[in-house]
Order: structure tokens, then C-alpha cells, then sequence
């Protein structure tokens, strides 16, 4: 036979891969995420779906927008983006205006994400920073409904703000809030709040199944969980501990957070241990904040600082790693003006 | 049941699963690679089973073909370098070199000149021969070690007398009373371990019931397959090591194969004898796909550890345009040294910390590439990591 014809190429060993790349994992986390979607529709009526789509669509626009103008590889078919969309609408209430839903998108992809140099790259969870900054507009963001409630999708409803089951809990109204709700309607997410936190039955089902599909490890959400639990059985407001607790883990998306936030990939700790020390920090900063924060938005802040400590686990929290530190930390003084040289550097890529 | 050793990547062994053992026809060239000078010249005639020189490690080459020798010039080796190369023209007369010995007897054989027979014979893989009188256990590797392999499982179905033979004479070397063979597939098992019993002789192999060996990693020693059959050709029938069981698959190929190859072979005619490849293929590798080298010239000949060319005409390389670490801790997980690939990805530049992290342990595997999702070529940064840690240590 003759090969002459043939146009071979040449590369470095692999020659094969698996099939799951980021998309596929991505994928997987929106899937998993389904179900939540589908009764915050039940729950909340077609404004939640809007809002989820508006919000997953303006974090992938943004995402190409930006890479286009810089003259990137446009990855915006990777599908982290519309991840990204997709949990900031599921923290934000189904009232929230789109565009400060769309600013939320900016400032996560544009500002978190991709000036820290894209996926991966992020030392911030785009979709909790967001979260944060829309604290500023408490005004319009804690305008909550009740449970099936059908919202317009235009504008607020005038009426109701029904109280929802965290403002409760902040007030260390128990008594209140079980009068309210039940646990039955707790796990079912029959109450009022964000658009994709009340559910968690859901949220859990979800979350089991990316990690029976192995796309995340069940350390973090496990700890996570497993601590908050501990602490707050163990301090609670009141005399009812255990349903303090339980209505704690169940209300205000702890179980949102534990599964699909503390969990992203690119902002938790890699190495087991460092997993179960990051979860175990996420638990017990997100009881310390719900206790003393003024705001509602314990979550948020306390995975957000975690977030911050999961390279220095990664890097010093291993063998030969102290030896690194004490390194690192000699290098310290020189480091700032390295870190202010890069960053406008990057400032300075951008037309 | 014997313990089958599985799991691992998703195996694509389909093709060339059942495809009994083949005789290549007779190439019309050998092409062996040696280091140093040759022991023969252009011109001269060789025949089969001659010793022709050495290669690296000072292990003899042997021709697998007689002839004349048509050249002894610079050639390219499949691993990519260029190497002086002794040419053999086959006048397919197969004349026998007088130099094969008549078949011995390795009972009444002293050790130590098996092991200087072994060498003779020209077998790769005898390193772990090194550690006699230490080893506390001696394996046979039966199982594949790459995903589209079926060699090793074809040899053991086909010539389980010489794998066994082969134990037999490891376990006369080592002292053992017991060489296990590990089996990656339940035909192979059941047959083994139907011939161990039909066996008159004493027993001296089996296959191991559990994965939980209770050795240490030092004081076990591990031979291939081919290398055990390999020892029972070369005591017992007197044979050199001149050919091997080359897998032929891959979407590429028309008609996969394993094929019984003399050694020197280009690899053009081995996808001769397999229908060729499809007009579409774009990639041809010799060796397994994870740690395989990609050829763009198909004289190239396969060496004693080649085992499979395969031609791919889909991709299943899955390259990114834009590769990006997630931070997914796959690699992590599946490396086999316990390395931490996403941190040695991190500091590429810095031989120092590379070396630190245990750079050098790196076996380059290819199992990081294989599940990174981000699609980034950690094993090729780590070739190029290690060469730089070995080059900087020099230094210092
Ligand atoms: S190529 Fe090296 S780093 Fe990657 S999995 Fe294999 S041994 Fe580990
Ligand atoms: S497998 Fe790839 S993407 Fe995942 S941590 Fe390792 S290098 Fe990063």
C-alpha cells in the first residue's frame, strides 16, 4: 500500500484522552442543578426561569464580549459561565431586577473571573462575589414572596414581602418560623426566599448525584455541612437545639452553598486534607457570621474568606511544604510590587 | 478463581480481542539498531539468529533474517533519534546461524549461566534479574499494561507452555518455590491455571487468588510476559530473541491483527499485513497510545519493546484550543507515583521546587494527560521538567 498520501502528524505522548473535558463536567453541575430549577418554576412561577436564563446568558455574553475584545480564545462554550449565571440567580430573590442581575454577571466574569486570568484562574467564587456585591442593593434584593407565588416578569409585585425563614432565624424567632413552616416544608422548599435555595431536597439530590458521577468529592460539602451542624446543635439560639439546627441547614442555602459553591473547583482546596480542613472552616465561619453579622448574608462572606485560604493549603499544607512557606514568607517584601507590576500589566492588555 | 486484575482506563481491545496470533510474511528488510560498533559490515552475509552487535546496555543484537547486509548507516528508531542501523536485505532462505545452540536442559543448569545465556540471548527486561537473593517474591506480568493492547493476553493463551517454562526457570534463578503470574483477563487465568495442573513436574507457578501481594515494592521482582516466554526460547530451545507478538489496531487500521514480527521490521509492513489504513488516518504511533511515540515515517523498525503500532483515523486526542487547569484534582488522584501534577503544572519553570515535589519519580505515564479536562499536556511539561531538573542538578 501506499502511505505517501497520507497527511500524519506528529505530538507527545498521550494519544488518547477521556471524553469528560470541562464542558462535560460543567455539564454535569447544570444538570445536577436541574431539578432545583424546576421547582423554583413550580414555586415562584416563569419569572424564576427568566431570571435564570437572562442571568446564565448575560455571565456567557459577558465572557465572550470580554475574550473577543482582548483578542482571547473565546471559551465561553466551556459552560462555566453559564454555571456561574445560573447560581447567581439561584441566590438572588425572584423579584431581583434583571439589570442587577446582569451587573452581578458583569462584575463576576468581568472583574472576578477573567481579570485574574480566566477559569481556573480566580481566587474568588465569581458567582458568592457577585452574590456580595448585590448586598449594596438591599433594598430591592430582599423583596421576598411567598411560597407559589407567581411573580410578573415585569416589575414587583406591590404587596406581599413575606418573611422567609432566614430573616426568621435572624431574629431568633423559632417559635415564629414553626409556626410558619414546618420541617416537612422546609425540605420541600415550600417557603418564601431565593430563587434556587429553598428546595433542598432537591439541592441534595443534586448534589448527591455529582458526586456519585465524581464531579466533585464529598469532603467539602460533607464538612461543610457536618461542622455548621455540630456548631450550631452545640450554641444555639434558644432551647430547642435540634430545631435550630435543623431549620438553620435547612433554610438560607446552606445546602446550595455546601454543594455547588464551596465545592467550585477552581476556589476549594485540591488535596483531601486540605478539603476537609476548608469545608470544616466553611461550616464553622458561616455559624460565626450568621450569629454576628447585621446582614442576612452569612454564607456569602464566610466562603468567600475560605475561598482566600484554599491556594496557601494547597501549596503549604504537604510534604516540603513548610519549607516553602518559610521561603515564600522571606520573599514577602518583594512580592507586592510584583503582584501591582502584574495586575497592570493585565489593566494594560485590555484597548 | 484466580484474582484478574482490572479496571484502569476503558480498554478498546474489541478489534484485535480474539485475533489469534499471525506470522508476518517475511519483510523484505531488517533494520537493527545498534550502539557502537557493529560485528559485521556492508556486504558481508548473516544469517538468522547471528549476532550482529549490541545495543544500549550492551544486550546483543541478533538478526531475525539471513542475507546480506545492505547497509550499516544512521536510520531513525521509532523513539524518534537517529542511530547507526545495520540493514539486512532477507533473501528469505531463513538459512540458521550455527551459532544457535542445541536446546539445554535448565535443570541441569548452574544459575549463573543461565543468567550469562539470558544475556546472550539478547532479552531486554532483565534487570530485576539484578535483585536475586533479595527478592522475596518474583512476578509475571500478564496483564496489558495500555489500553488497544492484546499482545500479552494472546501470548499467554497461545504459548502458555513457554510463559510457564519461563517461570520455571525464574524460579530456579530466584530460589522461590512459587512465581505468580498476574492475569489481566479470565481466559488467560483459567488456562494457566488448567496447565499447572496437567503439569507433571512439580508446580512452580501460580495464578495469585488475591491483588493483596504482602510484598514490598523492593523485594518483588517483575518480569513481562514475552520476557519469561522469551527466557524458555532461549534455554530451552535455543533461541535468541529475534521476534515479538506486535499488536496492530486502532480505528485506522482496516484489519486489526496481532502479529508474530521479526524484530528490525518497518512498520510499514506490518500495516501491509493488516490491509493497510484507512485514506483518512492522521496519526500512526508505535508503542501503546498512552506512552506510544507518533511517526511520520513508517520505515521505521520495531524494537524488542514495541508492542503495537496503531493507526488512528478519529480523534482521540481531544486537544483544546485553549487549555486551562480547573483546579479538578483529577490528575492527582490518578497518578500512579502519588505526584501532584497541577502543582508541578504550576511551577514548570523552577527545576528547583520541580525536584523538591519529586519531579523525577515521574514515570510519564501519560495517566495525568489522559483525565485532565482542562486539556492541558501535563506528561509532555513533565519530560521537559525532568530534562531540566537533570540538567540543573549537574550544575549545582
Ligand atoms: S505522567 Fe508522571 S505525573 Fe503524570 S500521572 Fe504519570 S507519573 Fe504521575
Ligand atoms: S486534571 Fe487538569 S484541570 Fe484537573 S487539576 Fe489536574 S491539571 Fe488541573
Amino acid at each position: 500500500m501506499n502511505y505517501n498520501d497520507l497527511k500524519l502528524t506528529a505530538s507527545a505522548a498521550p494519544h488518547i484522552r477521556t471524553r469528560s473535558g470541562t464542558r462535560q463536567l460543567m455539564g454535569e453541575v447544570l444538570t445536577a442543578l436541574l431539578p432545583a430549577l424546576g421547582f423554583a418554576v413550580f414555586n415562584f412561577g416563569i419569572r424564576a426561569l427568566a431570571n435564570v436564563l437572562i442571568s446564565a446568558g448575560g455571565c456567557c455574553v459577558f465572557e465572550l464580549l470580554y475574550r473577543a475584545i482582548c483578542k482571547k480564545d473565546i471559551t465561553a462554550g466551556d459552560l462555566s459561565a453559564a454555571v456561574t449565571g445560573v447560581l447567581i440567580a439561584f441566590t438572588c430573590p425572584v423579584t431581583t431586577p434583571y439589570e442587577l442581575l446582569l451587573l452581578g454577571d458583569f462584575f463576576a466574569i468581568v472583574l472576578i473571573k477573567q481579570l485574574w486570568g480566566g477559569i481556573g484562574k480566580n481566587l474568588l467564587n465569581p458567582a458568592l462575589a457577585a452574590r456580595a456585591l448585590l448586598l449594596f442593593w438591599s433594598g430591592k434584593m430582599s423583596v421576598t414572596v411567598g411560597p407559589r407565588t407567581s411573580v410578573p416578569l415585569w416589575g414587583v409585585p406591590d404587596a406581599v414581602t413575606s418573611p422567609t425563614p432566614m430573616s426568621l432565624l435572624r431574629q431568633n424567632d423559632l417559635a415564629g418560623l414553626q409556626e410558619l413552616y414546618g420541617l416537612p416544608e422546609m425540605l420541600a422548599g415550600l417557603t418564601g426566599g431565593a430563587v434556587g435555595e429553598v428546595c433542598t431536597l432537591l439541592l441534595l439530590l443534586g448534589g448527591v448525584y455529582l458526586i456519585v458521577r465524581r464531579v466533585i468529592s464529598w469532603r467539602i460539602p460533607v464538612c461543610y455541612l457536618g461542622t455548621a451542624a455540630v456548631l450550631l446543635f452545640l450554641f444555639p439560639r434558644g432551647n430547642a437545639p435540634a430545631d435550630w439546627m435543623l431549620y438553620n441547614l435547612l433554610g438560607g442555602g446552606l445546602v446550595l452553598a455546601a454543594f455547588f459553591m464551596a465545592a467550585d473547583y477552581a476556589t476549594s482546596p485540591i488535596r483531601p486534607a486540605c478539603q476537609m480542613i476548608y469545608g470544616a472552616g466553611c461550616g464553622a465561619l458561616t455559624v460565626l457570621f450568621r450569629y454576628i453579622a447585621p446582614g442576612n448574608e452569612g454564607i456569602c462572606i464566610a466562603v468567600l474568606l475560605m475561598n482566600l485560604t484554599a491556594r496557601p493549603l494547597d501549596l503549604y499544607l504537604r510534604p516540603g511544604g513548610l519549607k516553602m512557606l518559610k521561603k515564600d514568607l522571606q520573599e514577602l517584601p518583594s512580592k507586592p510590587g510584583e503582584i501591582k507590576k502584574q495586575f497592570s500589566g493585565r489593566l494594560k492588555k485590555q484597548p | 478463581m484466580p484474582f484478574i486484575f482490572s479496571g484502569g482506563l476503558p480498554e478498546q481491545k474489541a478489534a484485535s480481542y480474539n485475533k489469534p496470533i499471525e506470522k508476518l510474511p517475511p519483510p523484505p528488510v531488517a533494520v537493527l539498531p545498534v550502539a557502537g560498533r557493529p560485528a559485521v559490515r556492508a556486504g558481508d552475509y548473516v544469517t538468522a539468529g547471528q549476532r550482529i552487535g549490541e545495543a544500549r546496555h550492551n544486550i546483543p543484537v541478533h538478526t531475525p533474517v539471513s542475507g546480506r547486509v545492505a547497509a550499516v548507516e544512521q536510520r531513525r528508531r521509532c523513539t524518534g533519534e537517529a542511530s547507526l542501523c545495520v540493514v539486512v536485505e532477507n533473501d528469505r532462505k531463513n538459512a540458521l546461524c550455527p551459532a544457535v545452540r542445541a536446546p539445554l536442559n535448565p535443570e541441569s543448569l548452574p544459575p549463573e549461566e543461565t543468567v550469562t545465556l539470558l544475556r546472550e540471548a539478547g532479552l531486554t527486561g532483565l534487570d530485576p534479574l539484578g535483585v536475586r537473593g533479595k527478592a522475596q517474591a518474583v512476578l509475571i506480568d500478564g496483564c496489558e499494561s495500555e489500553p488497544y493492547l492484546t499482545c500479552r493476553r494472546r501470548l499467554l493463551l497461545e504459548r502458555p507452555g513457554a510463559v510457564l517454562g519461563g517461570a520455571r526457570i525464574l524460579a530456579r534463578l530466584f530460589g522461590v518455590d512459587r512465581v505468580h503470574i498476574a492475569c489481566g483477563d479470565r481466559d488467560a487465568a483459567g488456562l494457566l491455571q488448567q496447565k499447572i495442573r496437567q503439569d507433571k513436574a512439580p508446580a512452580v507457578a501460580d495464578v495469585p487468588y488475591t491483588r493483596r501481594a504482602g510484598y514490598s515494592h523492593d523485594s518483588c521482582a517483575v518480569f513481562g510476559a514475552a520476557d519469561a516466554a522469551a527466557m524458555y526460547d532461549a534455554v530451552c530451545l535455543g533461541k535468541p530473541l529475534t521476534h515479538r507478538v506486535v499488536t496492530v489496531s486502532g480505528s485506522g487500521v482496516v484489519e486489526p491483527k496481532n502479529l508474530l514480527c521479526p524484530v528490525g521490521t518497518p512498520i510499514r509492513f506490518l500495516l501491509d499485513a493488516c490491509g493497510g489504513v484507512q485514506p483518512k488516518t492522521f496519526k500512526i504511533l508505535t508503542g501503546g497510545p498512552m506512552t506510544g511515540h507518533a511517526q511520520t515515517d513508517l520505515d521505521v523498525p520495531i524494537e524488542k519493546n514495541t508492542p503495537a503500532v496503531l493507526a488512528f483515523c478519529k480523534d482521540e486526542e481531544r486537544t483544546a484550543a485553549h487549555p486551562a487547569c480547573i483546579r479538578c484534582g483529577r490528575c492527582r488522584v490518578v497518578c500512579p507515583e502519588k505526584l501532584e501534577p497541577f502543582l508541578l503544572l504550576q511551577y514548570a519553570e523552577q527545576p528547583d521546587i520541580l525536584k523538591d515535589m519529586g519531579i523525577l519519580r515521574c514515570t510519564e505515564c501519560g495517566m495525568c494527560s489522559y483525565v485532565c479536562p482542562g486539556r492541558l499536556n501535563l506528561t509532555q511539561s513533565f519530560q521537559t521538567g525532568k530534562q531540566r531538573v537533570k540538567k540543573g542538578g549537574g550544575k549545582t
